[in-house]
Parts: C-alpha cells; structure tokens; sequence
C-alpha cells in the first residue's frame, strides 16, 4: 500500500496465514432447498472447511432425516446446533460465530448457492501478500428467481450484478447493501473485532455487519460471479417458511428508515457539531430530487418522450463512471 | 520409446531424395518435422516447466498461461513497433519481469528450465535422421530452417543430439527477424540464387508459401502436431498430451497410416488408449472412494450409459480384496422408467401434463403411426382412433412445432385410458423385474450412470418407494446439470465427479459439447430398454438394437472401448500403461483431457468423431452429432450448428471448405461461440 494511506486493518490482532473456513448455514423448515445449500458446500473445490448448521427452531427430525445422506460427506465437518425456537436469523448466525475457530468466516444461508471454486478464489485472494489488508472480500454474484412446485424448485431467471471497482466503497456500502452474505468472505480476526450480529435486526443485520467490518478494514472484490442468491416468487401456495425474508411479510423499507435513522443518531450522539454535515447533504439530496421532478414535469409539458430522461439518466451515469475511474 | 516399431517412408524418402539430387540446396524444417515433442500440443512444454518449478517448491501456479500470453503479447508489441516478424526467448522472458511474474530467481530459473525441458522432450524423427545421411553422404548440401524463438545455438545442440550431423547453416526467424510464415526468408543473402528443395510440416509456410517465392517443396507431415487450446494451461494437460502423443506416432508408426481401411478404428483406439482411460479410469477411482465413504453395499450400473463404468469397475473390484460390495448392472431407459412412473400419477381419464409433454417429443420427422408404435399403443383401435385424429398418420410429422405437439398432446389425452394401461403395463413389468434382480434386498444402493438432471434416480426412488416406503438410493455420476437442481430434493443425495450442477454458465456449455461423444462411446452394443418380456419363469428386457446402432459399435464404440479397458487393465496390474500410471487418473486430469478433445479436436479426430450419432429423444432414433453439410451463410451455419457437438459441426466444416469460406465461417464463430475464451477460440485458428 501507498505510505499516505493508514493501514486499513491497523486494528486487527494478527495476520492469518492459514486457509480453515467456518461456514455458518441458518435453517428452519426448508428440506427442498437445503439439500441444495449443502450439494454447493459439498461440491467446494477448496477443502478445508468446517459447516456450522443452525437449526433455527425449525423441526429437529425433519432436519436429522435430510441431512442424514449427507453426512458421508460432511464427517468431521459438521457442527449442528439445535434451537428449541426460533431466535430470529442474527441469532442463529451468532450462535456459530461464538465457537467458530477458523481463519475465515462466511455465511452461507440454506436457500443460497455457490460456484464450486468461491472459497478456493476468495482464500486465494485474501492470502495474497497484497491482499494482507483486507479485512474481506465479496465476488460478484447471480439473483437467481425461482419457483417452487411439487417439491421441485424451478428456475425462472438468472440476473449477474456485478462489482466494477477493486474495493467496496462505503459510497457503494452506505446507500444500499451490495452484497448478499453468499458472496461475502471475511478473515475471522475482523469479526472477533466487529462482535456479534444485532440480534433485533430481522432485515439488514447482514448489511449493518458489513459495514462494521468497513469500519475495521478494507473489503477487496474478485470480479467474477461465484455466488448465487436465490429469491423464489410469492406464488400463492407457497409456504411461508421457503420464502425470503425480504419477502415475507417485513416491512423492507421501514427497516432501512430505523437503520439510517439509528446510525445517524449513534454519530450525532458522539459528536452533534456533525449535524451541518448531515443537513448539507440532506439539502443536497432534496435539490437533486427538486431537479429530477422539474425535469420529468417540463418534458411532460413539452410531450417528449419518457426516454429522453432516460437518456440524460445514462448520460450522466456514464460520465459519473468515467470521472470515478479517472 | 517415442519412435518404437516406427518404419521408414521408404516411398517418400526415395522421392525426396531424387529430387535432392537436382538441387543446389535442401532447406529442412525442424520442428514437428526433423524433431518432434513428446507432448501433443507444442504449448505443453510450458505446462511441463510449470510442473518442474511446482517440484522445486517454486510457487508457479499460472505460469504456463503467462508464459504463453507472454509470447502473445510480445509478437503483437513488436511488430506494431518495427513489423518484426519473430522474436525471442529474451524478449519473452523480459516481458515475465516487467510484469513482476515471480522473483527473478524464480524467472531465471523457468527460463533455465525451459530450455532442458525443451531438449528433453524433442526427439530425432527416423525418416529425417535418414534423409539427412543420405544429402552428407551424396555431398548434398543442406540446411535448417525454423520460425523459432529459441536460439540458433541451442537448437544446433539439440540437433547435434538427436543425430543430425554435416550441415552448412541453421537458419532461425527469430535470428533475422524473418518468418517462413510470410515468405521473406527466402528473400535473405543465403539463399539468392539457389536452386532450393524446402521439406516441413506445414501447409502454409512450408509449402505454399516458399512456393510463391520459387522454392520447391516437400511436405512431411507425419509427426505433424496441432495446437490444443481446449483447457487452461496448466499441469493438468500433461498426462493426456504425453499419453496421446505417444498413442498418436504408434498409429503413425505404418507409413500408409491413412490409407489403412481401419483408419478410423484406430484413431477410435488410440482415443481410447488416452482420454478414454483417463476419464473412465479417474472416474472410478472417484466412485471407489465414494463408495467406501457412503458405505455403499451394492451398485447399480444402469442401462445403457453406466455399462463401459461396470466394465472398468470390475477392474477396480479385483483390487478390492476384501470387499463385500455386489454390483449388477440394470436393464432401464428413460422411456420405461418413465411411463412406470406415469402409473403412479394418472388416472384413466387424467394423464398430467409432465407426462404428456415426455411423450410428445420426439427428435427428427417420424410418423405419428411410429410415434403410438414407440409409446406402446398399438392395438388396432388406437390406429384407427389416430387415423380420424391426424387424417395421415404415416407421413412425417414436424415434431419440433409446438401446435403439432399440442395436437399430439390432445390425442394422447383424449385416449388416457389406454394410455394409462401402458403405464399400468410398465409399471408392473418394472416392478417385477426389479424384485428379480433383487433391488429391495441390498442395506444401501448406488446408482452409477453418465448422469446430467437426475431424472433417472427421482423416478427410479418414485417406483421403488412404491414397494417400500422407506427406499432411499444414492446416485454417482460423470456430471450433473443446472436442471438436476429441480430435483435434489426427490432425487435424493447426488454427486457427480466432473461436471457439477453449480458451474458457471460458461462452463457449463463448453462441457455440454461432449456429451453426446460420451454417452454413445459408453453404450453397449445393445438397444435401449423398452419394455420386459415374461418368459421361463423370468423378466427378461426387450432391448431394441436398430442396424446402425450395431454398426456404430463395431466401428467406433468397440475400438474405443477396448483401448480404455485394456489401457486401465495394464495400470491396475503393472501400475502404469504408456505414459499413464495410477496417479495420473485424477479428476482434475481428466476434466482436463475432456475439454482437450472436445473443444480443441485435431483435424483427424474432428473428421472421425463427427461421424458418430447418437440417440437424444426415447424413440431410439440415431441423429448426428454434428451437421456434416457445409454452410454458405452465416444463417444457414447458425442453424445447422445447433447440433450437440457444435465446435466439432464448425471445425468440420472448416476442414472440408478450406479457404473459401473462412471469412464467413469466422463471422459466424465469433457470435456462436461468446462462450469460449480468447485462448480457446484459437482452436479455429488452426491452417
């Protein structure tokens, strides 16, 4: 690293050099797609891995009978931890987090799916000399929609979202979460720093954790897509549990308000003269919409095409991308 | 070793020496004509150094692919900046430090390497040898000409080696900035003047062009290699190049190789001799250790596809001293299985539309008359029935337009009752023959078969479940799809050595050009299961063998498979056959032969292998793998390339139009192909 740039991970105890990985997988009720979650552990390349399953409040037998043909696979490699009810996803992952061992650490949700060489590219690139850094990394990954019918699950789509730039940015972290935990590798010693999940958080705990492992050190990318995220679709008969918690039932957006709100607060809290900062960029955030409004409204009038916004959108996008290169 | 029972091309050789003695001087190519490699491909001795370093504990990984972008890259830079037609070792290797490779200790040493690897792995080729005494011996003089990066003073070392004596100058490109490639060598001082024979391997430079420039030519290209740039660059090649390399100058060894009748059967062995028992051979090694892990009790080969794995498992199993693991193989299609399972899902006047859209597909033009025949809906009512339906049910039928399946759709529905007694039929012949082979006896089974959706074991686990509840199989395989994914949950547990159900997309068309190729060369020579016939107290299955089919075998399939079988049974008893022993029987290796053979093909496999069919559909009806007629528009090439085995449908037609329609066919590559990477794209850049 440049000398003007501090140390990214000055806070971190020691740089690891090992490659174990703690998988942490969270479950309730799902069968037909954890058989899936654990086919993509499995079918890893990179090998040195230990999957902590964590049953959350879901039906033990149920869970004990599907894994049961896996378990060849999985011998000395497996940790299943059994709660009696349900203590909400954060929970789940923090029951693994607190005895996990290894040098890298990962969530791997039982819906969600991997490349066989994610954990073989990510360790790769965290033990770089160069990469020494980092406090994690993310890859690019596919939204995956799909549809359960008769105990079989259909794809409908695939969809690439893609990481152009060398690192994470908290321009890119702060406005939305970038990255599902599937496509998320961190070094262990950043999350003994970070603590736990917040346990109260039932949407964007995964995104307040990244951005505390911001807060201790840089997050590379590797720009290749090693990660499936899955979504199934709200058909009417589908059961509650095998949706996705964005899309069962929980309000995303009034999440996304309390954390914004939670956040700036914690902040005001420490040092309140912060307030003009956050009063300049909220002015600034409403003129952009004023500018917005009164653009879409005059080609209204003028009865120009919708698309000419459209172009001035890609425009300036374009522009913006070019000038952030430079 | 390499030359073993080699004979002499005394034809061309007496030729060639007639003409010599007319001549001023005689130019000799060096490469893949004087000396030759041992590997298959010359870009594999990179892989070879690669190796070399990994066993110095020299951190390595990439080197061979950077080796050869190097190499790339510094011919583009220097003839952008001074039209220079060649370059050198120095200059490649100057490259490596400017991008910081490795240390330069590390580079150094690579470079050192590579130049011991290089004259390890080149051998003197006898009919050279031969003709070269013959011009010392007749005073005729002659030299070496080569576009070469290597040094002169290297290569006349190597020369010198191998046997080579009494020549007057070692002309390299790399020396004086000229190619063959583009003819101006032949414009430099030495030559001026002279009445000049020119012998090598290559169509281009070593014919055509020095004959543009007036230089008489001979061609040789008997130990001719090609470029292979089907896998990533790595170790991983190295044991099918070497083992196909030396299978390769075996089958060359008769000088009248090509115009052997059995040409193609051999070509089939040699195959079989190298990426046959690499795949195989890997893959049951693979499945041993499966087995064991899972404590699998008995393994079930199913029909037709897990036949030749049996085959090299009986193998492993003779190894396996103290095993009590019990296989059979099982006589099933997809057709039985799947109408046995329709029992379970119809009722006489329901049939689901899974099923209906099973049966109504069928690959090519048959009648409908054929299509109830292949169902197993033949009594006389149903013709008759089908007869008011369809008007003509003995002409073609387009099955591939969607209102004509629908139709047929509407047909089978209308007539459920008799469809559900086909079911009702399979599904009790099914049954019965399982308990037979006593399925419901073993503590826990394995499917084994070539694999992709697991269709097979969710329908098989439906049947069995049937008759006990409780019944659970475990399936192996050489490779899963995407679409396996649907049915992990009924399938059961799945797992698959070469291809897996969650690589890239990419990956997943590039391995899904073979699979035709692998399924038709595991087959026996038997027809597809149909049904089972009750006979002397026992189910026998009623297997359909049509004429072509049989024909196939004893041409291509049965050569192929007796190379694999009798190479593996040389491994598993003396530990090594040729240049393969039992560790190089690796997943990894074998992936990597995979992608060798069926994304970068020579010309005489390409040639060969697009003569094999294969069967797509449940009808049993054999279809090409790759279309054999040569486009004359991008169109018409885009739609006879959707064939199973594209890659070899384009390199096909490559070969057979020559020159006339590359540009064409070089439009259409560059938007059929977005799938494959810059470095296998040059399999379409060969002469």
């Amino acid at each position: 690293m440049p000398k003007y740039f501090l140390d990214s991970r000055q806070n971190l105890a020691a740089n690891t050099l090992g490659d174990s990985v703690d998988i942490i997988m969270r479950t309730k009720d799902r069968p037909i797609l954890l058989v899936r979650g654990l086919a993509s552990v499995i079918s890893q390349t990179h090998d040195n891995w230990h999957l902590y399953i964590i049953n959350d409040g879901g039906d033990k037998k149920i869970l004990e009978k599907t894994i049961e043909a896996y378990l060849p696979s999985l011998a000395n490699k497996l940790t299943l931890i059994s709660h009696d009810s349900s203590a909400g996803m954060e929970a789940a992952s923090n029951a693994a987090l607190s005895i996990s061992k290894s040098d890298f650490m990962v969530v791997h949700d039982d819906d969600d799916s991997w490349h066989p060489s994610f954990l073989s590219e990510c360790v790769q690139f965290l033990r770089k000399t160069e990469n020494r850094h980092l406090a994690g990394v993310v890859t690019n990954f596919e939204v995956v929609r799909e549809v359960i019918e008769n105990n079989k699950v259909n794809e409908i789509s695939r969809e690439p979202r893609y990481h152009y730039r060398e690192y994470i940015t908290y321009n890119d972290l702060l406005a939305v979460n970038p990255t599902p935990p599937i496509a998320f590798l961190i070094r262990k010693d950043a999350t003994d720093i970070a603590g736990s999940f917040i346990e109260n958080l039932p949407l964007v705990g995964d995104w307040d954790y990244i951005l505390r492992i911001m807060q201790i050190g840089d997050i590379g990318t590797v720009r290749k897509i090693l990660a499936y995220h899955h979504i199934r679709s709200n058909t009417p008969d589908l059961e509650p549990a095998y949706k996705n918690s964005i899309n069962n039932g929980i309000n995303q957006n009034l999440y996304n308000e309390l954390f914004t709100n939670t956040a700036i607060r914690t902040t005001l809290n420490k040092d309140p003269s912060l307030i003009g900062v956050f009063r300049f960029m909220a002015l600034l955030q409403s003129q952009l919409n004023l500018l917005q409004y009164t653009v879409d409204t005059r080609l209204k009038m003028s009865g120009q095409k919708r698309d000419v916004w459209e172009r001035i959108r890609l425009e300036l996008k374009r522009w913006q991308k070019k000038y952030l290169k430079s | 070793m390499l030359f073993a029972n080699w004979k002499l091309d005394k034809e061309w050789l007496a030729k060639t020496q007639q003409l010599s003695n007319h001549k001023d001087l005689v130019c000799l190519d060096i490469f893949d004509t004087c000396l030759t490699r041992d590997v298959d491909s010359p870009i594999d001795i990179f892989a070879k150094i690669e190796n070399e370093l990994s066993k110095r504990s020299v951190h390595a990984s990439g080197f061979a692919e950077a080796r050869e972008n190097a190499e790339q890259t510094v011919r583009k830079h220097e003839w952008m900046k001074s039209r220079k037609q060649d370059i050198t070792l120095d200059e490649i290797y100057n490259h490596l430090h400017s991008i910081n490779l490795m240390p330069v200790d590390d580079l150094n040493l690579a470079k050192q390497l590579e130049l011991e690897i290089e004259k390890g792995s080149l051998y003197g080729v006898p009919d050279l040898l031969e003709l070269a005494n013959y011009l010392v011996e007749q005073n005729i003089r002659y030299c070496f000409v080569s576009d070469m990066y290597l040094p002169g003073s290297f290569l006349a070392d190597v020369l010198k080696e191998k046997g080579f004596h009494g020549w007057e100058e070692l002309i390299i490109s790399s020396e004086y900035g000229k190619t063959k490639g583009t003819g101006d060598i032949w414009d430099i001082p030495y030559f001026r003047g002279k009445n000049i024979l020119h012998i090598g391997d290559n169509i281009r430079s070593d014919v055509n062009k020095p004959k543009e420039c007036g230089v008489e030519t001979i061609l040789f290209d008997r130990v001719r290699s090609e470029l292979r740039t089907g896998a990533r660059l790595t170790p991983n090649i190295l044991a099918f190049s070497q083992q196909h390399r030396r299978c390769e100058l075996q089958l060359r060894a008769d000088p009248d190789y090509r115009k052997d009748e059995f040409f193609d059967q051999k070509q089939m062995q040699v195959l079989g001799k190298s990426f046959g028992a690499l795949m195989l051979g890997a893959f049951v090694l693979w499945l041993k250790k499966k087995v064991l892990n899972h404590n699998v009790s008995h393994l079930l080969f199913f029909a037709r596809d897990g036949f030749l794995p049996r085959e090299a498992w009986k193998l492993v199993k003779s190894e396996m001293k103290d095993s009590d693991i019990s296989d059979s193989y099982l006589h099933v299609s997809r057709k039985v299985l799947r109408l046995a399972c329709g029992y379970l899902e119809c009722k006489p006047d329901f049939i689901p539309d899974s099923l209906l859209q099973f049966l109504s597909y069928f690959d090519g033009n048959i009648s409908i008359r054929d299509a109830i025949l292949t169902i197993g809906m033949d009594s006389d009512s149903i013709v008759r029935k089908a007869k008011t339906h369809f008007r003509n049910i003995d002409r073609p039928f387009n099955w591939s337009k969607s209102e004509n399946q629908l139709k047929f759709k509407e047909f089978l529905s209308k007539n459920s009752e008799d469809l559900y007694e086909v079911c009702k039929n399979h599904y009790m012949n099914v049954l019965a023959y399982f308990k037979q082979e006593r399925i419901f006896e073993h503590k826990k089974i394995a499917i084994v078969d070539t694999g992709w959706s697991g269709t097979l074991q969710t329908s098989f686990n439906q049947l069995c479940r049937a008759v006990s509840s409780d019944f659970q199989c475990i399936g192996f395989y050489y490779g899963l799809w995407r679409s396996s994914l649907t049915n992990r949950y009924l399938s059961g547990y799945m797992e698959s050595a070469f291809f897996n159900e969650f690589d890239g997309f990419d990956d997943h068309l590039k391995n899904f050009q073979g699979i035709a190729l692998i399924e038709g060369l595991n087959n026996p020579d038997e027809g597809t299961t149909t049904n089972y016939s009750f006979q002397n107290g026992m189910y026998t299955p009623v297997c359909e063998l049509s004429e072509p089919e049989h024909h196939q075998y004893e041409q291509y399939v049965r050569p192929f498979q007796h190379g694999s079988l009798t190479t593996l049974e040389n491994i598993f008893k003396t530990g090594k056959c040729g240049n393969l022993e039992m560790a190089s029987l690796t997943i990894d290796n074998a992936i990597a032969a995979y992608r060798l053979l069926v994304i970068s093909p020579s010309n005489d496999e390409v040639l060969t292998l697009t003569k094999l069919k294969h069967c797509p559909t449940f009808n049993n009806k054999l279809t090409a793998i790759a279309d054999m007629r040569i486009p004359s528009t991008v169109r018409q090439a885009s739609e006879r390339s959707n064939f199973d085995w594209s890659i070899g449908a384009v390199r096909r037609w490559q070969i057979l139009s020559g020159l006339t329609k590359r540009s064409m066919l070089q439009r259409f590559i560059t938007s059929k192909f977005t799938f494959l990477t810059n470095f296998e794209l040059r399999t379409f850049e060969r002469d």
